[in-house]
């Protein structure tokens, strides 16, 4: 779920400089450093006063260096922004983390089973920060929760489906 | 004359073109023709030099990104992303990727098997082979190149749930086996690395319940002798690049913190050249664990600074930034972090072109491939330790190896014999390369073309009975509805061994439950209580859970079953409560009652009797036991050395029905067996054995291969010898037992290094190269071997050190391994072994001269086949102790970056041979750069940025004959300087300068050019908009935001006045004029209440006129009365508004140590108060106390000199004679001077008795009148 506050106060507003991206804004979500959000090209956007905006276009500032995503959502945590996705041409799970937004690094989606090492497989639909735990819950097809602490080797994945 | 100045051009030219040709043969000169190859990716250059330079081009924000584990991709720089979290323990930590043509890669033996081989050159192969696969994968760019592998911690105790991922109990040999591994991943290449080890936990972290809040308490010979030991050895033997830094903490601070530990002596004792990286939240654990500070900021702070370069987790990531605007770290800290990590990843070759790093050409058929496999064979059949071979009863027959061709039919029997255990940190290798015992023997069976039938059955469960539930709540609802919930850690007793945690989670649990535990709540109400509700989480399989009254055993009123079996939710070691409800028998309970939660053990099954009766149809019956991911891991300790599940029952059932029964044990370490060791005549151990176990075990059961490993740990008869796993001290005493075969004299199962063979070996001819030594010498201690049996096979020659004269009291371990040899011999042949021991490493820790030494006297080395089976010994007489020698230098200067212009200074730490530092003024130290243009060090070690570039400095330290070195690297970045300035095309430059006055007449102001001194430094100019009016020029680095600004102070001639009335020069900042009035020619000022300072912005009447250039300020100050305290105060002021001013005040006194006492009856003495606040903050304050100067009549001079930037301050106290009070360095714009008189603002301290013993109690404040009689300023 996004925050819709400032989505309204860009379109209700005149005033309000609205940040100029070229597809429609899936998501947006606010921490104690900026308000950001996401659009369906994979632009990301943020401001400190929702008047100035800085964008970048995920994919194209990194080609050659991530393969391209295709987002579906976006959270804030404390000290940090997440995106999620899945790989273009994989279709494998893709979640990146930023601190201020100018810079994403990877998240590993590897989690423990037994003494085993596995990657998630699910395709994430959404996240949500989840600020008590200090973590991010990805909510997955198939009635999988994966959660991101922290701890990079943290990562639990908990399946809620039908059985 | 013409001839004579044409001889001397000729002389003139000839030495021009020799000096040009001696340039051109410089490394640096072919650096300086390649001007578009940025430095970091110039292979001229070295690594650490490349990283320096790579570093300094990183803004703030990618900086913070790249200090986690998951380094951010640079795509500006050419920077890859980078994970610098890898596992390799016994191969790569992963699976197949099709997609990229990679198979699963191979899973090698787990290191509790290979450290029993006691084969570190088989350790070496199989690290090699994992590095080759380790860059087949790289290749794809998938995985990274930095491996968080081997685990050397030496196994203290072996309930330790991650004792399986160690070598062993003795720390020689933990190191020995750890060297091979390090050496094989690196690789053999002088330049590149072919994998990056890290060694870890570092150190004495080995009890995992309370990893993350738990601390060894430990002495400094337990530490440097036994936790330190492999560490050293890795790090000084095989230049160890990368450690890890455990959750716990050692003597109460978190390791991960310590810059004890880390800096002083991993890098700076045993020189450690590489990179530190914690656990995964070790850094966070340092707040959220250990409370050793606060706040994750503060958690960031101490991370760094101890030396930790690279957080698994996201603490470093998301607090540095702001940890550095707090101020707690400097840039320096966060560039010293990524300079180690860069470096690293360069020594991999990642910056280099790819025909330079010999280990690029592995391509995805490495992984996996017919090599890897057929050496994960050989591993494995190098690895299993015989522990009894006896002949089968009725028989003149040993047990082993089993004579296939004597026998109809052979029984598997057991959890493992259909099973493939690979142990913890396993990748996932190709099922067809996973063979069990079963498919093994079966296999081996028809590739012999025999007939022989084989029967395989489970027959028992693997089932741990410890750790069987976390606890985190439990709640009763009554007849009525109403519920009531209870913190189950609030428990106000229970059973020993019972304790609290997290772990990684965050909610609080009980823990370490075993069979039988309890835990009790007083005053629990369960009157009318129908339904108990318990919040538990299964680790693995779970318990049952009785509610008593009236004690443990007590009435039962409910019973909770919390197992896997029974389709309960398994959480894991990580898992949270998840509630389980079961009704209540009501016992007619009307009083509040003290609850037990009893915790029990599922029962265990009984024996299938069809299972047993297979056993005795057979010839032979094979038992297959062990352990498994559920008996102990990460998180979680055995409580019990007991086999898990009914293993103990299905072995004296099964020897019970077949004489001829062997047992085949493959466990994380040593298990409890006298209650079956005596059943059967055949008993072989293995470590968790890999992917090949089944073929090998086979090949060994039937005599291909006669097994040569030896135990590397002590087997101990009962966990009840074992001291609290809490207790990570060694050495026994007031009723507890020493540790490990250094300290432990009870009776054991099995005694460390214990193995015997198929065949027999006989030793003689016992000999040692000298009989006196000192620690300088190496010798060699030589024994002839004979294979006196019938098969050939491998013996492992053990060398163990005593110290019998050594005095009682320093308790002196009862012998310790200094040496070791794994040879093969074949049947009948004798081989002459010789283990060669360097005295150097015989030493002990003295606590009191912090250094190695030497005990002086005997040393007995005994040799033998296991530390109990001694043949022969050999003696030794040391006398001496080490000659000291150089070791370790380390130098930096505590920054990486330098601007042009700027100074460092060079510091040194020295280290000797016997881990004792020297005073460098005993030593000498010369300094040098190899590129002194760039930055020149002094012989002081002072250093000096020049032009932009990189240099590296080196310090050379002599020290009683012995040479070491130490060097770093340092980048200048462009000077933020101007190489023109100008008003209306005419220069102003001056070097140095940092504010220029220009004085004219009032109107518009000139118009400022200037150009900054390097084209990628950008410039801004503010114009000053009038006369009087400041430019502000700014040169600004936009990569890393450091910027500096340069004003032009553009003003009037200031004008003096003898207050003979108001000037018009003067403006008032909050004027009351009620309080401000030119009187009998003075300026008289009655203070107010407020000031300028910090956040009070609210003094009235501060006097100001333009003074925007350099002047020479003055004033006769009178006033009614000494300044009171807390803060009255009146003087001169240099003021750009509330937040940017230098004030000159004669003040209100100030007390502390050192100052003059006031006498009863004598009034107070005031103070000269030099202030500067830039911005709202307080840049300089300097307080002079006026006590013992005669001031007459309250009378004081003040003056105040501007020149530029800088501002001087002296007071007279008669007009003739001025005293310096300090300098204040502020750059301020549209500058006014004046007066200033005000009450000022008590500070945060005061009140609280700290200003001496005069002032119990905050005075009020009374007004006082400050007169200027003039102010003349020129």
């Amino acid at each position: 779920m996004f925050n819709l506050i400032p989505i309204l106060l860009l379109m209700l507003s005149p005033f309000t400089p609205a940040p100029e991206v070229k597809g429609e804004v899936i998501g947006t979500a606010t921490n104690e450093y900026a308000t950001f959000g996401l659009t369906d090209k994979g632009e990301i956007f943020w401001s400190r006063d929702e008047k100035k905006w800085e964008v970048i276009d995920f994919n194209e500032m990194y080609r050659g260096y991530y393969a391209p995503v295709h987002f579906v959502g976006i959270a804030a945590g404390a000290g940090s922004v997440a995106v999620v996705g899945t790989y273009e041409e994989s279709g494998a799970p893709a979640m990146f983390v930023s601190q201020r937004g100018s810079v994403w690094s990877e998240r590993t989606l590897t989690y423990s089973q037994g003494e085993e090492l596995f990657e998630l497989g699910e395709a994430p639909l959404a996240i949500r920060a989840d600020l008590e735990r200090d973590e991010y819950v990805l909510t997955c097809t198939d009635g999988v929760l994966f959660f991101v602490p922290s701890c990079s080797h943290c990562n639990r994945l908990e399946y809620h489906g039908a059985d | 004359m013409i001839m004579k100045r044409f001889l001397n051009f000729l002389l003139l030219s000839a030495a021009v073109l020799s000096l040009g040709l001696m340039m051109a043969s410089k490394p640096s000169a072919d650096r300086k023709k390649d001007t578009k190859t940025p430095i970091y990716m110039n292979t001229s250059y070295s690594f650490e030099e490349r990283a320096v330079d790579l570093v300094s081009r990183l803004t703030l924000e990618e900086k913070q990104s790249l200090l986690g584990n998951s380094m951010a991709a640079v795509p500006r720089l050419g920077v890859k992303a980078y994970n610098v979290w890898s596992e390799a323990l016994h191969g790569i930590l992963s699976g197949a990727n099709p997609s990229v043509g990679i198979q699963g890669p191979t899973s090698f033996p787990n290191s509790v098997a290979t450290g029993s081989s006691w084969d570190p050159d088989l350790l070496e192969r199989e690290a090699s082979m994992i590095g080759d696969e380790a860059r087949a994968i790289f290749q794809t760019g998938t995985k990274g190149l930095t491996f968080w592998s081997p685990v050397v911690e030496p196994v203290r105790d072996p309930r330790w749930g991650r004792t399986g991922e160690s070598f062993g109990e003795d720390p020689f040999l933990a190191a020995v086996m750890a060297g091979g591994y390090v050496r094989g991943l690196m690789g053999p290449d002088a330049k590149y690395m072919k994998a990056v080890p890290t060694a870890k936990h570092y150190f004495a972290n080995n009890s995992e319940f309370n990893r993350h809040v738990g601390s060894a308490d430990i002495d400094e010979r337990d530490m440097r002798e036994f936790y330190l030991y492999p560490y050293k050895e890795l790090i000084e033997k095989d230049n160890l690049p990368s450690i890890m830094t455990a959750y716990s903490a050692v003597n109460h601070v978190p390791v991960s913190a310590s810059v004890y530990l880390v800096d002083k002596i991993a890098r700076r004792t045993y020189g450690m050249k590489g990179y530190v990286t914690g656990d995964c939240a070790a850094i966070e654990d340092i707040y959220t664990g250990h409370y050793y500070v606060e706040t994750a900021d503060e958690a960031t702070r101490e991370g760094l600074i101890a030396g930790v370069d690279s957080d698994c987790g996201s603490i470093y990531q998301r607090y540095a930034i702001s940890a550095y605007e707090k101020g707690l770290i400097a840039m320096a800290d966060m560039d010293r972090a990524l300079v180690n990590m860069f470096t690293v990843r360069m020594r991999t070759g990642e910056f280099d072109p790819e025909p330079m790093v010999p280990y690029t050409l592995m391509t995805p058929s490495t992984v996996n491939s017919e090599r890897s496999r057929a050496l994960a064979m050989e591993v494995a059949t190098k690895t299993p330790v015989l522990l009894k071979n006896e002949v089968v009863p009725g028989t003149t027959t040993k047990a082993l190896p089993i004579d296939l061709s004597s026998i109809k039919s052979i029984a598997l029997i057991g959890p493992q014999a259909d099973k493939v255990e690979l142990g913890p940190y396993s990748g996932r290798p190709e099922e067809s390369s996973r063979i069990t015992p079963y498919q093994g023997i079966k296999q081996y069976i028809a590739d012999k073309g025999l007939d022989v039938d084989v029967t395989v059955a489970s027959g028992a469960s693997t089932k741990s009975k410890s750790n069987l539930l976390y606890i985190g709540y439990f709640e009763t609802v009554k007849a009525d509805g109403t519920t009531r919930r209870y913190d189950a850690t609030q428990y106000s007793s229970s059973s020993d061994g019972i304790t609290v945690g997290s772990g990684m989670g965050d909610e609080e649990q009980v823990r370490t439950i075993d069979d039988g535990s309890w835990t009790a709540y007083e005053n629990v109400d369960l009157v009318d209580v129908e339904q108990l509700t318990v919040g538990a989480n299964i680790p693995t399989e779970g318990g049952i859970i009785e509610a008593h009254v009236d004690g443990p055993d007590g009435n039962l009123i409910c019973t909770i079953e919390a197992t896997r079996a029974s389709g309960k939710r398994v959480g894991g070691v990580y898992g949270t409560s998840t509630p389980m409800t079961e009704k209540v028998l009501k016992l007619g309970i009307n009083e509040l009652k003290t609850l037990y939660l009893v915790y029990k053990a599922p029962e265990d099954e009984e024996i299938d009797p069809s299972i047993v009766k297979s056993a005795a149809d057979a010839d032979v019956a094979v038992v297959f036991v062990g352990t498994d991911e559920n008996t102990a891991t990460e998180e979680a300790d055995r409580l019990t050395l007991l086999l898990p599940g009914n293993q103990v029952k299905l072995i004296q059932a099964v020897a019970a029905a077949n004489k001829n029964t062997i047992v085949v044990m493959q466990t994380l370490g040593c298990v409890e067996v006298e209650n079956f060791r005596n059943l059967m005549p055949g008993i072989l151990w293995t470590g968790y054995n890999g992917q090949a176990q089944g073929e090998a075990i086979a090949k060994i059961l039937f005599g291909d291969v006669n097994p040569g490993g030896k135990l590397n740990a002590t087997w101990f008869k009962s966990v009840n010898d074992l001291p609290a796993i809490t207790d990570y001290t060694l050495r026994g005493g007031s009723g507890k037992n020493g540790r490990t075969l250094w300290y432990f004299d009870q009776p054991v199962s099995y005694e460390f290094g214990y193995g015997i063979s198929y065949t027999t070996f006989k030793y003689s001819d016992f000999s040692i190269s000298k009989s006196t030594v000192t620690p300088d010498d190496k010798i060699v201690i030589s024994v002839n071997v004979t294979n006196t049996g019938d098969y050939d096979g491998d013996e492992v020659v053990q060398v163990y050190m005593t110290t019998p004269d050594a005095p009682a009291s320093l308790q002196r371990p009862i012998k310790r391994l200094k040496g070791f040899q794994r040879v093969t011999i074949p049947v009948g042949q004798t081989k002459t072994v010789e283990i060669p021991i360097d005295c150097s490493d015989l030493w002990f820790w003295d606590m009191d001269a912090e250094k190695m030494t030497y005990d002086q006297g005997r040393y007995v080395f005994e040799i033998g086949s296991s530390s109990k089976d001694i043949r022969g010994t050999v003696t030794a007489t040391m006398r001496g102790q080490l000659t000291p020698a150089l070791k370790t230098v380390v130098a930096d200067c505590g920054l990486s970056v330098l601007r042009g212009g700027e100074t460092a200074q060079t510091a040194v730490t020295a280290c000797l041979n016997d881990d004792s530092f020297i005073n460098l003024s005993d030593a000498k130290v010369e300094y040098t750069s190899n590129n002194p243009s760039v930055v020149a060090v002094g012989k002081d070690g002072k250093l000096t940025a020049g032009r932009m570039g990189v240099a590296t400095i080196t310090a050379k330290v002599t020290y009683k004959g012995t040479v070491a070195c130490g060097s770093f690297a340092l980048k200048v970045m462009p000077e933020l300087s101007l190489s023109s300035l100008k008003v209306d095309g005419k220069s102003i430059l001056k070097a140095g300068a940092d504010q220029y006055s220009v004085v004219g007449k009032a109107g518009a102001a000139p118009v400022v050019t200037a150009t900054s001194s390097d084209p990628s430094l950008d410039l801004v100019i503010d114009q000053a908009k009038s006369v009087p009016g400041t430019a502000l020029v700014t040169v600004l680095d936009n990569v890393t935001g450091d910027k500096a600004e340069y004003a032009v102070n553009f003003g009037t001639k200031p004008v003096s006045d003898e207050f003979k009335s108001f000037g018009k020069q003067w403006t008032v900042v909050r004027p009351d004029t009620s309080a401000c009035a030119v009187d009998g020619g003075m300026l008289k000022i009655t203070t107010g209440a407020g000031d300028v300072t910090l956040a009070n912005n609210n003094a009235s009447n501060i006097v100001l006129q333009s003074a925007n250039g350099d002047w020479t300020a003055e004033t006769k100050l009178t006033t009614s009365a000494v300044p009171s305290n807390p803060a009255q105060n009146a003087g001169l002021i240099a003021y750009e508004d509330d937040d940017n001013f230098v004030k000159l005040v004669y003040g209100a006194p100030v007390f502390g140590r050192g100052m003059p006492q006031v006498q009863p009856g004598q009034t107070m003495p005031g103070s000269v108060q030099l202030v500067a606040e830039d911005n709202g903050n307080n840049k300089t304050t300097v307080n002079v106390s006026l006590a013992g100067v005669n001031l007459k009549a309250d009378t004081i001079w003040l003056r105040l000199v501007k020149q530029g930037s800088r501002y001087t301050a002296y007071y007279s106290v008669d007009g003739k004679k001025f005293t310096k009070v300090g300098q204040a360095d502020l750059l301020l714009k549209d500058i006014c001077a004046g007066v200033i008189a005000c009450d000022g603002v008590r500070p945060a301290m005061a009140g609280r008795g700290g200003f001496g013993a005069q002032q119990a109690q905050p005075q009020p404040t009374v007004p006082m009148t400050a007169c200027f009689d003039w102010f003349h300023i020129k």
